[in-house]
């Protein structure tokens, strides 16, 4: 009898080690993928911010943006990036401003957290512009 | 000023070096012509016998005043001349002309005959010379009140121009015909 | 197996996960922190490389220095907008965007100055020099300091959020030594364009060529189409004329301001490649931010950046003219007798042709008491004839010499690049038929300019000044600051139209009159002086050109005694 205690008490163990274990490793697997995403949100923003900033234009700077935006590709955890605010002056002169919004799956779905929207800006002055005569 | 401008009516010659010819410049022109055939005519009387010599003189004190001007008279056109010299019932032939700087030279012939007559002649041989010419219309001639008494021409050759005036000399009934030469800018 | 091993062995695992669980937490909440920390490193740097851009977008308009009341800044009053269009009055104020116009039109004044006639325009080109040296001191003084710039970095590096840093972090200017600014693109073009080619000599006065190390074509690779043919201005290469040395700053050719790296920036920094440029204006400048939030790590970044306008000039002086003088027409009367002698009566005559007969003149000629000369149609060398026929028309004369100082003062009165005022565009701005009109109703004097800094007009004095009413009034009475020099010295020719009149002098006694034609005869001559006053454009003026036109009756009377 005291045989079949023994082994039955280190399965247990490792049972509750893995409770423990298994759910910060995942937690900390979604933490890496979210942190990766808000990089890439970030770089894609200042991205379009500078494309745009390089345009004579606003109908020129916004194209310029999307074309920033063009070489991403969704894959299972990214699902989608987008501009969703573009702010161009109407005449050129000052700054231009983007907002993308990145949606993002974890890879460990979290219960109540199916995925996450990141949202990052860049302000960026338009140098693409000529001084007004 | 009047508030009127000068302007170039329609179908008004615009002659070669730009001249632009009113009515009233045609007129005095007419006049000053016969002025200087009157003086020409009263000349006509039998003149005092004169040594030759003393005329070839002055015909040389001529040429050497002309030399010093750069410019050289003579009663005769030269042969080569680019325009044939109207041979008809000519009283008095004058060519003048630069020997420096801008060539330039100025035929002045004084004939008995009409200058309808000499200027039809004059057509015919610049035409036939090769030469373009620009004539004004009837409109402008009778515009400008000169039937009969003026006729001209503008005309042009190569790097040449010519402007051609035959007018009447109200004196004789004759024709003063003046051929202005001058090689463009 | 004793009681106390047992005991010891079934408790290790759960200890051990724990310690790996405890492990796991640290590492991950170290990894949080390491990517916070990258993150806003990474932030930093993108804001401040935001400010670096507006800086080198916005210092081409400020700081600006305001020109002063004396003559020699006022001169630039025409340098002071950005556009090409003369009427555009400026604001008086010159940046970085501007400075290269202002030393161009110090150039084009001492370029006119180095004419033989310049006289009172040499001192003139000095006071341009030193004006324009002071306005550019006073410029660079203002870039190279940052305070001046630290607004317009700090107006985008606020607005790029920085919240790897924290929460309510923002990337602000760090003052200091990250500050500074460099001479790059050097020998690069400037903005400032010069008209025409080598082989016309870009349209300069004649007796001026500019040096070959003094200007460069396109230094972009590949040379743009628009400007494959284009010669420019050298930047932070001087230009020797006269005695001083004239400077332009390098923007290379349609390029935007943008970021370089630190290695070129500090290669060409004054200290560490000198120049000959006592203060010389920078063209590229560095900054360095800081976000910071009190409690957290802070981040410091450096970012360099060269500035460009992307506005190009042409080298002139806009608001300057040229002024044409047309003297009384005068006939004159000349005898021989024997020697030539003037008559006591000159007339005046217009453009519109009149019969004038001269004074009767004694004695008359050789062996005459008296000549009365014929009358002749007097006028007819400038009836209907335009502007440019009265200065260049016959009698011609050597008219070359002219001919290239008023194309080269029509070039430097165009501001547009790419416009070139050729000998053909001259005759043909001066061939307008209503100069015709305007010499019969009496005008003798036109203004050649430009109003729009890419056309020329040639007008009488009241019309010019309805045409550039910003500008033009305030300098259209300026004498040209140079001496006057005759060009064309008395050009003549027998008239053309005027036929040979035949003389009537009156014999003394026992004389006749020679025969009329050879050599009694009275011929017609057209004369022209023309006279070049070498103005620098330091008063706006740019020369003036008096033509003087005239007309000669020769009468020769000769009398021959009758035998």
């Amino acid at each position: 009898m005291r045989n079949r205690a023994k082994r039955g008490s280190g399965l247990i163990e490792a049972i509750l080690a893995a409770t423990i274990l298994v759910p910060i490793a995942l937690f900390l697997l979604d933490l890496t993928v979210m942190i990766i995403a808000n990089s890439m949100n970030d770089t894609a923003a200042k991205n379009a911010a500078r494309a745009a900033a390089n345009q004579p234009n606003g109908g020129a700077a916004h194209a310029a943006a999307e074309k920033a935006l063009a070489t991403f590709q969704a894959s299972a955890i990214v699902k989608s990036l987008a501009i969703s605010e573009f702010d161009y002056p109407s005449k050129g002169v000052g700054s231009v401003s983007v907002v993308t919004v990145m949606e993002v799956k974890l890879p460990v779905p979290v219960p109540g957290f199916a995925g996450y929207t990141f949202k990052a800006g860049d302000v960026e002055p338009i140098v693409g512009s000529t001084i007004p005569e | 000023m009047s508030a009127s401008v000068y302007q170039l009516s329609k179908g008004e010659i615009k002659l070669k070096f730009n001249l632009v010819l009113p009515t009233s410049l045609l007129v005095l022109l007419g006049n000053s012509f016969g002025l200087g055939a009157a003086v020409a005519q009263s000349s006509q009387q039998t003149p005092p016998k004169t040594s030759p010599t003393d005329v070839e003189a002055a015909k040389q004190k001529l040429g050497s005043i002309m030399a010093a001007s750069n410019m050289r008279m003579t009663t005769q056109a030269p042969s080569n001349f680019p325009v044939q010299a109207y041979k008809s019932n000519v009283t008095q032939t004058t060519f003048i002309n630069s020997t420096k700087g801008s060539p330039v030279a100025n035929l002045s012939i004084c004939t008995k005959d009409s200058p309808e007559t000499v200027f039809q002649w004059y057509q015919q041989a610049l035409k036939a010379a090769g030469w373009t010419l620009r004539i004004p219309s009837a409109k402008l001639m009778a515009k400008l009140g000169s039937q009969g008494q003026l006729f001209m021409l503008d005309a042009e050759k190569e790097q040449q121009g010519i402007k051609l005036m035959c007018i009447l000399d109200k004196a004789t009934n004759g024709t003063t015909v003046t051929v202005g030469w001058l090689k463009n800018r | 197996m004793s009681t106390v091993e047992k005991r010891s062995k079934r408790g290790s695992v759960t200890a051990f996960a724990a310690a790996l669980a405890l492990t796991l937490m640290v590492l991950g909440i170290g990894f949080i922190i390491i990517c916070l920390y990258m993150g806003g490193q990474r932030e930093t740097k993108n804001a401040t490389d935001a400010g670096a851009l507006s800086v080198g977008k916005e210092v081409l308009s400020e700081p600006s220095v305001m020109l002063t009341p004396a003559a020699n800044q006022r001169c630039f009053f025409d340098c002071t907008n950005d556009t090409i269009n003369n009427n555009v009055m400026g604001d008086g104020r010159v940046n970085l965007n501007r400075i290269n116009r202002v030393w161009s039109k110090a150039m084009v004044i001492a370029i006119n100055a180095e004419d033989s006639n310049a006289g009172g325009g040499k001192g003139n080109a000095d006071s341009a020099f030193q004006g324009a040296e002071s306005i550019s001191n006073s410029l660079a003084d203002k870039l190279t300091d940052a305070s001046n710039l630290h607004g317009f970095f700090t107006d985008l590096s606020k607005k790029n959020s920085t919240r790897m840093i924290g929460v309510g972090s923002a990337t602000e200017v760090k003052p200091g030594a990250g500050w500074q600014t460099s001479l790059m693109d050097r020998d690069a073009e400037s903005n400032i364009e010069l008209t025409g080619t080598p082989s016309n000599n870009f349209y300069l006065p004649p007796g001026f060529s500019m040096p070959g190390s003094s200007t460069t074509k396109c230094t972009r690779n590949p040379i743009p189409g628009e400007v494959s043919n284009t010669t420019f201005l050298k930047g932070y290469a001087p230009l020797q004329i006269g005695n001083h040395d004239f400077w332009q700053v390098p923007f290379k050719w349609n390029d935007k301001p943008h970021l370089v790296s630190s290695t070129p920036f500090i290669a060409n920094k004054v200290s560490t490649k000198a120049t000959n440029w006592t203060k010389p204006v920078p063209n590229a400048f560095s900054v360095e931010g800081q976000a910071v939030k009190p409690g957290a790590t802070g981040e410091i970044a450096s970012s360099w950046v060269l500035s460009n306008p992307r506005h190009a000039y042409k080298i002139a002086a806009p608001h300057s003219f040229l002024k044409i003088h047309v003297d009384q027409l005068k006939c004159h009367w000349f005898f021989y007798v024997p020697l030539k002698v003037e008559g006591f009566s000159t007339q005046n005559y217009d453009y519109t042709p009149t019969s004038l007969t001269g004074s009767t003149h004694f004695p008359g000629g050789t062996g005459s008491t008296s000549l009365t000369p014929p009358a002749h149609m007097i006028g007819l060398d400038v009836v209907g004839r335009t502007l440019d026929e009265i200065i260049f028309g016959v009698p011609k004369g050597s008219t070359d010499k002219l001919e290239k100082y008023m194309v080269s003062r029509a070039n430097q009165m165009i501001s547009k690049p790419g416009v070139e005022i050729t000998a053909s565009k001259l005759h043909s701005t001066l061939n307008s038929p209503t100069t015709i009109a305007w010499l019969i109703a009496g005008e003798r004097d036109f203004y050649v300019f430009s109003k729009d800094g890419e056309t020329l007009e040639c007008q009488p004095k009241a019309l010019a000044i309805a045409m550039a009413p910003t500008w033009l009034p305030l300098i259209i009475g300026e004498s040209a600051d140079g001496n006057e020099t005759k060009l064309i010295d008395d050009a003549n020719m027998p008239s053309v139209v005027n036929p040979p009149m035949p003389t009537s002098p009156s014999p003394i006694p026992f004389f006749t009159p020679a025969p009329p034609y050879i050599p009694n005869v009275s011929w017609v001559l057209w004369d022209k002086d023309v006279y070049w006053k070498n103005g620098t454009g330091y008063n706006g003026s740019l020369g003036e050109v008096r033509v003087k036109r005239w007309s000669e009756v020769h009468s020769v009377g000769v009398c021959i005694p009758i035998i």
